[in-house]
């Protein structure tokens, strides 16, 4: 486990933010499991979950909410997203729901909360983290 | 303006912006978005050897810029400054989407379809207002098939912007390029046409604004016979030339299209002197993506002084060493070798003899998928050297996209570092193999050991 991935989750899990992940946060026959395996290529250093699924609050009047996820990787900076994008959608495609994900380098991620963008304000609202380097 | 110092200048500015570009999420507007396509219509004019950023603008240019974003990027705003902005942003817009498609995200895409019809909507309402005619014609310029009924209703926009006494260069080549997607509107083409020759026979702004006229006259508008012909393009490029020499700067937003420009109408070695500058100076594409492992990389040659320290440094202490024995190591130094520098200096635990390592070389696992690969001597006698290493890398290109970063303090053999890279590239698994050259060796070397002297 790299120490960037400590210091990572470290800091993740002293967020206000962040919450406990439960079952409840994953649609109904989606497994943690399942998105690691298809997130697996990008050697993930971190994988959240975000959005209403975690903070409960809506903010579109769908009645289904897509399962947010934020992969963090190193390899995000070495591919083209387009090809990154295009293979983690087909892997997740067996989950069998809409996963909104976004893929960011290590750097791309901490940029996230310095410039306040709108994934750092769904970040704000609650997240968790589905898969972490450090538990392997 | 010389254009050494054009170079020079373009250079820095992109050394300073492409990497924040790349890693900030933040969406930059019509200032930043212009440089960074007119940076890369650069670097698709100099063709080979900077395929990286190809690769790296199509990269950011289709990412997400969040959802609302084109929500408040109104061409028509009340505000004579945010209509300007705006509007030009949208001109950056539809070129990128243009030549390299529309975001990612689908949602992203929607959103903006959505919103520049919104906008052509309402500029098809006020086709008076300041700027509205770059958003409009753009669109038709550059997006046709997607925006088909802005094509049918153009021509009679153009009308109206041509009856105006005041055009700049600018807006006729926009609306010219527009008019290539009209059927049958030869004759509103012919009136544009005619008052940018009217222009060229008879300059009358600036030279500051006229070097980037003839720039554009260059980089964008040879398609149309009535500009490319031997004289007219004679004129242009001289004057183009006497215009540059003219001033003392050019604005950053336009910088990369004047250095086009100044490629384009370049001789053989004022060419060779434009790529000289760029390759020393300009930050690869590469560095920036090694910065995520190793964030003290500078571009500068910086450490020359560590050559030797470099060649030096031992691939292992012995050849069979044991995963404990590392990790002994690293606490208790026995000396210096290349798993212990890695493992400083990407903070992990060393964990060798994976079923990746074979021979006595040295593959670095940082994490599965991700590798390090050393061959800290120079291959010279032995036969069946460089195969040991080839074999070596092409067992790790086995791993689904297998990022393999080899470090190169011995310039290795050109063709064995040729034939890995062609294995990598007609690998099912989609690996990135990357050499990572003696300049940036040495600086992982001078960093390694400024940091064990100064934890002790």
């Amino acid at each position: 486990m790299t120490r960037t991935a400590q210091s990572l989750t470290d800091k993740l899990e002293n967020m206000r933010s962040y919450v406990e992940l439960s079952q409840d946060m994953l649609p109904k026959g989606v497994s943690a499991k399942g998105i690691q395996d298809a997130l697996d290529f990008l050697s993930p250093i971190v994988v959240l979950v975000h959005g209403s699924r975690v903070s409960h609050r809506k903010f579109s009047t769908k009645k289904k909410s897509d399962l947010d996820i934020l992969c963090v990787s190193i390899k995000a900076a070495f591919w083209p997203l387009e090809e990154l994008y295009s293979k983690a959608q087909k892997n997740l495609e067996k989950q069998n729901v809409k996963i909104d994900l976004s893929i960011v380098s290590y750097r791309g991620f901490l940029s996230i909360f310095e410039e306040r963008t709108a994934l750092c304000d769904s970040l704000d609202h609650g997240f968790s983290v589905l898969y972490s380097e450090e538990n392997t | 303006m010389k254009v050494g110092d054009l170079a020079k200048y373009w250079v820095d500015k992109h050394n300073e912006h492409y990497s924040s570009y790349l890693l900030s999420e933040r969406e930059p507007r019509y200032m930043m978005k212009t440089f960074f396509l007119y940076s890369y219509h650069l670097f698709k004019t100099l063709k080979e050897g900077w395929g990286d950023f190809l690769v790296g603008y199509s990269k950011i240019f289709r990412r997400n810029p969040s959802n609302d974003y084109y929500g408040l990027r109104d061409p028509t705003d009340e505000s004579n400054d945010n209509a300007r902005k705006n509007s030009l942003e949208w001109v950056a817009a539809f070129a990128v989407c243009a030549e390299i498609g529309f975001p990612h995200n689908e949602s992203a895409m929607k959103k903006f379809r959505k919103y520049s019809e919104i906008y052509l909507g309402k500029a098809r309402t006020t086709p008076d207002s300041e700027w509205i005619d770059f958003f409009v014609s753009s669109a038709v310029a550059y997006m046709p098939e997607v925006y088909e009924r802005t094509v049918q209703w153009f021509p009679s926009a153009l009308e109206k912007y041509l009856s105006k006494a005041e055009l700049t260069p600018h807006q006729l080549m926009i609306y010219l390029k527009a008019t290539r997607n009209c059927k049958g509107q030869n004759e509103l083409q012919e009136k544009a046409l005619a008052r940018l020759l009217k222009w060229i026979e008879n300059p009358t702004d600036t030279y500051e604004r006229q070097v980037t006229i003839w720039a554009r006259l260059i980089t964008e508008m040879q398609w149309l016979p009535e500009l490319s012909n031997e004289e007219i393009l004679r004129r242009t490029k001289e004057n183009f030339a006497s215009s540059l020499e003219r001033v003392y700067s050019v604005d950053m937003l336009n910088s990369p299209m004047v250095l086009d420009a100044c490629y384009s109408a370049a001789d053989e070695e004022l060419k060779k002197e434009i790529l000289r500058i760029l390759v020393s100076r300009l930050a690869p594409a590469k560095l920036i993506a090694l910065e995520e492992l190793f964030n003290f990389l500078e571009h500068s040659d910086a450490a020359l002084e560590m050559q030797e320290a470099s060649r030096k440094i031992r691939e292992k202490c012995k050849s069979s060493v044991s995963q404990d024995e590392c990790k002994a190591c690293m606490k208790d130094k026995k000396g210096d070798c290349w798993i212990r520098i890695l493992s400083k200096l990407t903070h992990t635990a060393p964990r060798l003899h994976s079923g990746y390592e074979v021979a006595d070389k040295v593959v670095y696992s940082l994490q599965q998928g991700v590798y390090i690969v050393v061959k800290a001597e120079e291959i010279a006698h032995q036969t069946g050297e460089g195969d040991v290493l080839f074999r070596q890398c092409v067992t790790l290109f086995s791993v689904d996209h297998a990022l393999v970063l080899y470090l190169n303090p011995f310039e290795t053999a050109p063709t064995v570092i040729e034939n890995i890279k062609k294995a990598a590239s007609s690998s099912k698994n989609n690996p990135v193999f990357e050499v990572i050259d003696q300049k940036y060796v040495r600086q992982l070397i001078r960093k390694y050991l400024h940091d064990e002297k100064t934890d002790k």
